[in-house]
């Protein structure tokens, strides 16, 4: 996936299909994602971080 | 022993100066989660988390598959900026390329990135490979 389709997703929670070529759903939470994809199977779901903001937990 | 080996995944950084945009390379492994034989449909990436003494996930991924987050063993945890974070325990099972981990993962609903820490997952691995060059872990099951 490009960098600049990425950064239309920051801070979003992004459900990818399983090859993580194409965004299936995204929501601002990972609880509105999760109803969204309820009958999905084996996608992967990750959370966007901002691209502003290295990550260090 | 089995391997199975997962290469970093690209995100996008932005320079706060120039609004230049670049590529980050993260660790996250995707993991399937299951509480209470309730098992996960999709799977959620994880960043491995080296500095993360146990697994931290969102609570909302524990609720999805019926789990009463607040019923757990309540634990505090602190992140590198000092914020401390209330996070419940339970035990679970992961599955990672196949592979069942039976371990135990405090959930929260203060923190947005699922770790995978030392206590809980990295321990569960005969041998773990952090190849920061060419940007890959390899996790050794025994």
């Amino acid at each position: 996936m490009k960098l600049e389709e990425l950064l239309k997703l920051q801070n979003k929670w992004v459900a990818f299909s399983k090859d993580r070529k194409k965004v299936v759903e995204k929501a601002s939470s990972l609880e509105d994602l999760l109803k969204k994809i309820k009958n999905e199977k084996d996608l992967i779901v990750s959370f966007i971080h901002p691209a502003d903001k290295f990550l260090s937990p | 022993m089995k391997d199975v080996t997962f290469f970093y995944i690209p995100e996008v950084g932005q320079d706060l100066t120039t609004g230049k945009i670049f590529e980050v390379l993260r660790p996250k492994i995707p993991v399937r989660l299951s509480v209470n034989h309730n098992v996960s449909k999709i799977l959620v990436d994880c960043l491995f988390d080296t500095g993360a003494d146990r697994n931290l996930f969102p609570a909302a991924w524990g609720r999805s598959l019926g789990l009463k987050i607040e019923k757990g063993e309540l634990v505090k945890t602190m992140g590198i900026g000092g914020k401390e974070i209330k996070a419940y325990t339970h035990k679970v099972v992961l599955f990672v390329q196949g592979h069942k981990i039976i371990t135990e993962a405090d959930f929260t609903d203060e923190n947005n990135t699922p770790l995978l820490g030392r206590d809980g997952f990295m321990d569960k691995f005969e041998d773990i490979v952090i190849n920061e060059k060419k940007k890959f872990v390899r996790l050794s099951f025994i």
